[in-house]
């Protein structure tokens, strides 16, 4: 669940997005925001919030090409940024009114963070205040760090502060997001419990009024976790009772997960690598293989090892970014199928060694049979069975 | 576009249906709360006076008994037809139906059901000349509404909907409460025509049971009536329709039947439980419950305080089962339910939302875990309790007479035979079809638990069939009895044994996590039944589930079993699944059609193989029979099923199996070595030649302790897979003939217990049967004497023998005479019988025990010299006994003088005398082995004779010395005690040695003033800064007096380490070693060691945890494995979970429960336990495990693996370390 990749990019009114290799959503959308945001101006809507939530399901879901706006010359359609059920979006939406974070969980590459990020942007306005979490990921970046210069040559002032976005947010009643909350550490982690349950942040070091800071309406948190990637710190119970989980399931539909791979492909590619549109063909073949891979089972119901390694739609997206990069830039004979298998192999053998055996499995089982069924381009891939074992 | 609008828009569309008079249209959904509450107010608003009800017409006369006030809902009411026509209708007080029936009663109104009778036969319709008459119908039909394109899909959009079923709960449900009767009936009108626009193929029956009710309707004419059918119908019912298509209809319905003889009604009291739609009944519904409150409401302030009353009730339930749902979780979850019912422009909110405020307040994410207790306790709430009961003048079930005809059109007998009549039938049911109808029936009584039937022959086993069952069959005290209490799972047999069959399945999964499904065993057996008893449907549903969750529990031999059913049923050898027309017999017995066999047996096949991975390490004998059975199957069956099937499947299996028994055969566990040897020969893939080298190597190497152990498992794995080969060919045992005729006594005999040891795991006749083939290629005269010997004619024998000494003799002058250059080479072999004389006389001339005879003590089997030989035979008898199995009762053959009455043999020896012969005969160090080896088959005295101080210290002797102390009397346990002990220590110190580089200098980042290597930059800094001066050029900068560090681990370190330890199969080397390894965790100061053994016990054993020969003591054998017991003792134990680690050592075969195990494992990563599944802890690092548990334990986050003990303390060292 990538944003689908606009066909119109507001940039020409935009002072230079070109600039930056990958332009927030706030920017992106900066249009269909100030249309929806006009179109609410007397509407009740939660403290704080920039959109009522009737908007911002709309913003993140899209409105299916029906053209909504004040007047009628004064409208577009929304287009639809996020692949899945608009049962969740309400979820997440209803969820941030509330008093208790959002958390978001699922498989790596299920776009959660895409969805974190719409939702600020749609209810506060701007992307920009997220913390990305680390082992190495401090108390400091949560709460407040000092500036020791300041703090040596001034005593404790709220100058020498130096507010964690968390703070920001408190302060501007705005969202924060939280990324990997799971990859912190604990101890880490829970410093969210107070900010999230009392909403407000004591400075001990300050006296008088500074040494709290209140969360304004509009104040919450969207957490992103993936509960089943290795290497993570679980989370205490006091701190998942502060959050409502919502499950992001990756993409259900074959078809939609392959305009998505070829769209989203498309812009993270520049315009000199992407002279030549995607290859149909190549993304079709690609997530078939992806989605066997990932369900352990194929669409004629053959079994299929799964390898211990995510397949996610990211992935996939790499891959043929990767594949129709090489082409741009090593263009003579270019063959993207012959890629593949390399590519595949890369993104499947991550720590364990079987992997390969499961892949050449698959290689032997239904990529052959495919093969035989007298598909070129499975056939070519089945050729190309050399590669893996090499 | 909001719902208003388009319903403005679409009201003119509907308005024909809604202005209706005749009859007066009400739209209804079974179950649907909001049409029972207000259907009240429709009727009286209409104040009809006859209601026409969408009910078969068979329940005519049952309709007083529904709206009796006697009767309480739910109850049930269903008719069957004799060709298995079925009409099943739930009611409950939200049934709109019985809303309508009760007012009917009250208010003095007939209720006529008017639907299509289950005995009409429209199946007999369906002919090509009705064609026409269906089409004309259709199209008459459509013409009757405008033609709305798309407008269920527009509903579906805007209201947000992704089946009907949401779209009926937001266009109908719930605005219901706020609107008047009439919006509701509007609603589910409009709702019905725009599902009906959706349906572009309205199936024949349809048609013809919409025929029916205008026909009804017609007949009805000049009455103010009022039509109670479901939405989707009523278009159908108007009156411009009525006109057109009368002629159509009346000659449609002039082909069904109009007397309905043999349909049975029953009516019988049914539960919520039943109700729901999870029970997997028919015509369910989801949560009971809530629809029964909902109907009961009478304003939206009442619903939305009865979604609050239940969200409070099930944190409560929560709360009783241990898990954190406070007032908070429910005050979030009730708001959650109520904005998302505003931001969905809904009156009020759903079980949609109160289901979705639920999941995402209470979950947390954790579908296993958490998850699998909310759902539970929403169970249990929202499905409840309650049962229905019917009033006392219903007439007797339909079951009764259902099950008296069949027994009479079966000629079986029936409650009129005579008492005494109990008939011995013989069914020959794969020839006689009513036989086999007949077969299935009798079978199908018993599924019921219907006391009637007994079958008397005795049940195939395996592949095995038996062409005639034999069946005693009476009609008995308690049948009619038991058949009235049956009658509650329906009014057929067969429904009966489907319910039956439900229910066990739902008792039976009980603690299983709904998302893993049921046990394999429990999917098998209640496959078979389901095959057994011609349950089509079932079986459908049993074998599509088969391809799930079955795939990944079930363990090889399930596996292959699984397999051999389908295997039967695609041949038509399942009694009850005919699959071609001379094999049915209808109605009873159907053709049975699944189009998926071929895929199924390829899809089982590739998960045997999957399966094959945690084999490799296996020492059991249960996995080798598993790997037999699957060979069994791809060399005979699969090769015809799978040619039909898909393309080179075959040969890519038949590589995966190779593969592995090529990798095993290198690396993997003794016994598993041997077996994949063995498969390898099956497979022709090694040529017999090599089979026969590789086995003279096993014997060969056998020099000491370690190797002649493996001699043993391995050639008993390599025997188990070919046994029945070498019994016909014994050319398979050359390998092991040649070795040992070139062994001289001595060395012979050093081998000889591990060879007996291999051979005594088969069944005495087994090993007779080899032992003949072996002979044969003797000679002629030793089959002769054993035959004689057995006759017990000793001196006819004698003198038999010394004849054919005497031919021998001469033959073989006459031999050297004729050819003086020939060479008595062992591998010359002209002619068998020379050959073998010359062998026998050969060997017995060189040394003192003939090959014969080296064959029967390998063997068991008594020998012929009363020399040394037989010595040596009697004291490995002392050991081994006889065996188990076929031919264990009769006495050998062999055996002169054995045991059964009173023999002239000497006594048996003591012990002491014994382990004197043993060292005599076979050397002091096999002594020792055979020693320890009878003490673990039980022999308590056999240790006595081992002698502490020179014993050598190996894990297997620790073993066999371990698994017999639990059952020793104090006053005998003081020696082997001792024993245990020097054992223990010796290894205990030889594993130590190894371990400790890994856990040395343990540290973690605490900070501390004492000085160590590591300084802690980041505290000394902030505990600096008073420090602080300005530098001369006005920067600030710290003058670091106090040093902070990072301490070493030793002291500050407070980790606790829990072992997890399944003893429930037998005292493995993992068991000792993980006993060994907690001694030596638990002598390092940082470390806190608990140790758990469990089976489906739990022993905790943490204060023995520093002695392991004590602990090791106390762990007691044996049991099932209950795995999540294990680690919930573990859990509740654990006091800082981030500074906990938990070893669990297991072969994953877990008997009770996978689901509890699962969300033991989830419950313990929450807690922030690190933790690590062992499925070996030993030198080897193969495992036997099962490979589907393990994965999925795996994805839960408990990694799985086999290690050795450094590795495990390498684990250890880094969790501290927080590396």
């Amino acid at each position: 669940m990538i944003p689908m990749a606009k066909s119109k990019q507001p940039s020409a009114s935009e002072p230079t997005p070109n600039a930056i290799q990958s332009p927030p959503a706030e920017v992106r959308y900066a249009a269909e925001l100030k249309l929806l945001q006009e179109m609410d101006a007397d509407k009740t809507r939660p403290g704080g919030w920039l959109l009522t939530p009737q908007s911002v399901v709309d913003f993140i879901c899209g409105t299916e090409g029906q053209k909504i706006g004040p007047s009628k010359s004064n409208s577009m359609a929304i287009s639809e940024k996020f692949v899945g059920s608009r049962d969740i979006v309400q979820r997440c939406v209803v969820t941030l009114a509330g008093e208790r974070g959002l958390l978001l969980v699922g498989e790596p590459g299920t776009a959660k963070s895409m969805l974190g990020e719409l939702l600020t942007v749609g209810i506060s306005g701007t992307s920009a205040l997220a913390v990305q979490g680390t082992a190495g990921t401090t108390e400091d970046q949560i709460r407040y760090g000092w500036n020791y210069a300041m703090l040596l040559d001034r005593g404790p002032t709220p100058e020498a502060l130096i507010p964690s976005p968390v703070m920001q947010a408190m302060r501007t009643g705005k969202l924060m997001r939280f990324e990997e909350v799971t990859r912190c550490l604990p101890e880490v982690q829970d410093g969210l419990i107070s900010i999230l349950s009392e909403r407000r942040l004591i400075i001990p070091e300050l006296l008088g009024e500074q040494s709290s800071v209140f969360a304004a309406p509009g104040f919450n948190v969207i957490a992103t976790a993936n509960l089943r990637d290795r290497g993570v710190s679980e989370m205490s119970a006091a701190l998942k009772r502060r959050f409502n989980f919502e499950t992001i399931a990756p993409i259900a539909d074959a078809e939609r997960e392959a305009v998505l791979v070829s769209s989203r492909a498309t812009s993270m590619l520049t315009e000199d690598e992407r002279k030549d549109p995607i290859d149909n063909a190549l993304v079709q073949l690609l997530v078939t293989v992806f989605r066997d891979l990932r369900s352990g089972r194929t669409a004629e119901g053959w079994q299929v090892q799964q390898p211990s390694t995510v397949m996610s739609t990211a992935e996939a997206v790499a891959v043929t970014t990767a594949i129709v990069r090489e082409g741009a830039f090593f263009p003579s004979g270019f063959d993207p199928v012959s890629r593949l298998p390399g590519h595949l192999l890369g993104v499947v053998m991550k720590d364990d060694a079987k992997d390969r055996e499961r892949l050449i499995a698959y290689w032997n089982g239904p990529v052959r049979r495919r093969a035989e069924a007298g598909d070129p381009l499975w056939k070519r891939l089945s050729e190309l069975r050399i590669v893996l074992e090499a | 576009m909001n719902r208003e609008a388009i319903c403005e828009e679409l009201n003119d569309w509907v308005r024909p249906l809604y202005d209706c008079r005749t009859p007066s249209l009400i739209g209804i959904r079974h179950h649907s709360a909001a049409i029972a509450r207000s259907l009240p107010d429709m009727l009286a608003a209409r104040s009809p006076t006859c209601i026409l009800l969408e009910l078969p017409t068979d329940f005519a006369d049952w309709i007083d008994y529904l709206g009796d006030p006697e009767t309480v809902a739910p109850v049930a009411i269903a008719a069957a037809e004799r060709s298995g026509e079925l009409a099943f209708y739930p009611m409950a007080d939200f049934s709109p139906e019985l809303v309508a029936i009760r007012w009917g009663r009250k208010h003095n109104v007939p209720v006529i059901p008017f639907d299509l009778s289950v005995g009409s036969g429209w199946r007999n319709v369906l002919g090509s000349d009705s064609q026409g008459v269906f089409q004309r119908l259709k199209s008459a039909a459509r013409s009757q509404l405008p033609e709305g394109q798309g407008v269920m899909d527009r509903l579906m959009r805007h209201l947000h909907c992704n089946d009907s079923g949401q779209l009926w709960e937001r266009l109908v449900e719930s605005p219901a409460m706020l609107g008047s009767h009439e919006t509701i009936r509007t609603m589910s009108l409009l709702f019905g025509w725009a599902v009906r626009n959706n349906e572009h193929a309205i199936d024949a029956r349809t048609l013809i049971r919409e025929a029916t009710m205008r026909q009804a309707v017609r007949d009805s004419k000049g009455s103010n009536s009022v039509a109670l059918i479901g939405s989707f119908h009523a278009p159908a019912l108007l009156p411009s329709l009525l006109d057109s298509t009368a002629k159509l209809d009346a000659e449609l319905l002039t082909m069904l039947n109009r007397d309905h003889i043999g349909v049975g009604v029953s009516l019988v009291p049914y539960s919520f439980e039943q109700l729901d739609e999870r029970s997997g009944y028919p015509a369910g519904i989801r949560d009971p419950i809530w629809h029964q409150r909902m109907v009961q409401a009478n304003s939206a302030e009442e619903i939305d305080s009865i979604s609050v009353s239940i969200i409070v009730s099930i944190c409560k339930e929560l709360r009783r089962r241990g898990f954190v749902a406070s007032t908070p979780d429910a005050t979030e979850a009730i708001r959650m339910m109520r904005d998302l019912a505003t931001l969905r422009g809904l009156a009020i909110a759903g079980r949609g939302e109160l289901m979705e405020a639920l999941q995402s307040c209470l979950v947390q994410g954790e579908l296993y875990g958490r998850g699998r207790e909310v759902a539970r306790a929403m169970e249990l709430v929202l499905v409840g309790r309650v049962q229905g009961k019917v009033c006392s003048r219903v007439p007797r079930c339909g079951l009764a007479v259902s099950v008296e005809s069949l027994l009479q059109s079966l000629g079986l007998p029936d409650k009129f035979a005579s008492k005494a009549e109990a008939r011995e039938l013989k069914l020959d049911v794969l020839r006689s079809n009513k036989d086999r109808a007949r077969a299935v029936v009798l079978r199908q009584l018993c599924a019921a638990n219907i006391p009637y039937a007994k079958r008397t022959d005795t049940i195939e086993q395996g592949n095995r069939e038996n062409l005639i069952e034999s069946w005693d069959v009476a009609f008995q005290q308690g049948t009619s009895a038991t058949i009235e209490a049956m009658s509650r799972y329906g009014v057929e047999l067969a429904q009966v044994v489907e319910g039956v069959l439900q229910a066990a399945a739902k008792q039976d999964t009980q603690d299983e996590g709904s998302e893993l499904g049921p046990a394999p065993t429990i999917v098998l057996q209640q496959l078979r039944i389901a095959t057994e008893c011609g349950l089509q449907e079932r079986t459908r549903n049993w074998l599509d589930s088969l391809e799930s969750h079955f795939e990944q529990l079930a363990s090889l031999v399930e596996l292959v079993e699984a397999a051999t059913i389908v295997g039967r049923i695609a041949i038509g050898h399942v009694v009850g699944l005919p699959v071609s027309e001379e094999q049915a017999f209808a109605p009873m017995l159907r053709v049975f059609h699944y189009d998926k066999l071929a895929g199924l047996t390829a899809s089982l096949l590739r998960v045997c193989l999957d399966r094959l991975e945690g084999l490799s390490g296996s020492e059991d004998p249960v996995d080798v029979v598993g790997l037999h059975e699957l060979l069994g199957w791809f060399r005979e069956d699969l090769s015809d099923q799978l040619a039909s099937g898909e393309v080179g499947l075959y040969e890519v299996a038949m590589a995966r199996l190779t593969t592995w028994s090529e990798n095993t055969l290198r690396n993997g566990g003794q016994r598993m070595q041997g077996a994949a040897a063995g498969i390898l020969s099956v497979l022709e893939v090694m040529p017999q030649s090599e089979f026969v080298s590789l086995s003279s190597g096993w014997v060969d190497s056998a020099v000491n302790t370690e190797l002649r152990q493996r001699l043993r498992n391995t050639l008993s794995g390599a025997l188990q897979i070919l046994l029945a080969r070498m019994q016909s060919d014994p050319s398979w045992l050359d390998g092991l003939e040649e070795r040992i005729r070139s062994y001289s006594d001595e060395v012979f005999l050093t081998r000889l217990p591990a060879l007996r040891g291999a051979f005594h795991e088969f069944s005495p006749a087994d090993r007779e049967r080899l032992l003949a083939s072996k002979l044969e290629t003797y000679s002629e005269r030793e089959t002769l004497m054993s035959s004689a010997d057995s006759d017990s004619d000793q001196k006819d024998v004698t003198e038999l023998y010394a004849i054919l000494r005497q031919c021998d003799l001469e033959a073989r002058q006459a031999v050297e005479a004729e050819m003086p250059d020939w060479v008595f080479g062992p591998q010359l072999n002209a002619d068998p019988i020379a050959n073998a004389n010359r062998d026998e006389t050969d060997v017995s001339q060189m040394h003192g025990i003939g090959m014969g005879d080296r064959w029967r003590m390998m063997l068991g089997v008594p020998p012929q010299s009363q020399s040394r030989a037989s010595m040596a035979a009697r004291s490995l008898d002392q050991l081994y006994g006889r065996g188990q199995g076929e031919g264990a009762r009769n006495k050998l053959s062999n055996r002169p003088g054995s045991r059964s009455g009173g023999g002239t043999e000497a006594a048996q020896p003591t012990i002491a005398e014994w382990s004197d012969d043993l060292e005599e005969l076979f050397g002091s160090q096999v002594c020792q082995e055979v020693l320890g080896e009878s003490a673990a088959a039980g022999n308590l005295a056999a240790v006595e004779a081992i002698d502490p101080e020179t014993v050598q210290p190996s894990i297997a002797l620790l073993r066999n010395v371990l698994s017999i102390a639990g059952g020793l009397p104090e006053h005998r346990s003081e020696h082997l005690r001792k024993l245990a002990k020097q054992i223990t220590e010796k290894l205990a110190n030889q594993l130590a040695v190894r371990m400790r580089p890994a856990l040395s200098g343990l540290t973690a980042p605490r900070p501390t003033r004492r000085r160590t290597r590591r300084l802690n930059l980041h505290r000394t800094i902030r505990d600096n800064l008073v420090n602080a001066y300005r530098r001369e050029d006005g920067r600030s900068s710290i003058l670091a007096k106090r040093l902070v560090f990072n301490a070493s681990s030793k002291r500050e370190m407070d980790w606790h380490l829990t072992f997890v330890v399944d003893v429930s199969g037998s005292m493995t080397e993992s068991v000792v070693y993980s006993a060994l390894c907690a001694a030596i965790f638990s002598e390092l100061p940082a470390l806190t060691v608990r140790f758990i053994a469990f089976s489906t016990e739990v022993i905790d054993l943490s204060g023995q945890v520093s002695d392991p020969l004590t602990l090791l003591l106390e762990v007691q054998v044996g049991g099932g494995t209950n795995i999540g017991l294990g680690l919930r003792h573990a859990r509740a134990g654990i006091k800082v979970p981030s500074r906990s680690l938990v070893v669990l050592v297991s072969d994953f075969e877990e008997g009770v429960s996978v689901g509890q195990l699962l969300s033991e494992v989830r419950t313990l990563k929450e807690m922030g336990v690190k933790c690590i599944g062992l499925a070996a802890l030993d030198d080897r690092g193969v495992a036997r495990f099962h490979e589907g548990t393990a994965k999925l334990v795996a994805s839960v986050g408990m990694p799985v693996a086999a290690v050795s003990p450094e590795k495990l303390a390498d684990w250890v060292g880094q969790h501290i370390r927080g590396l």
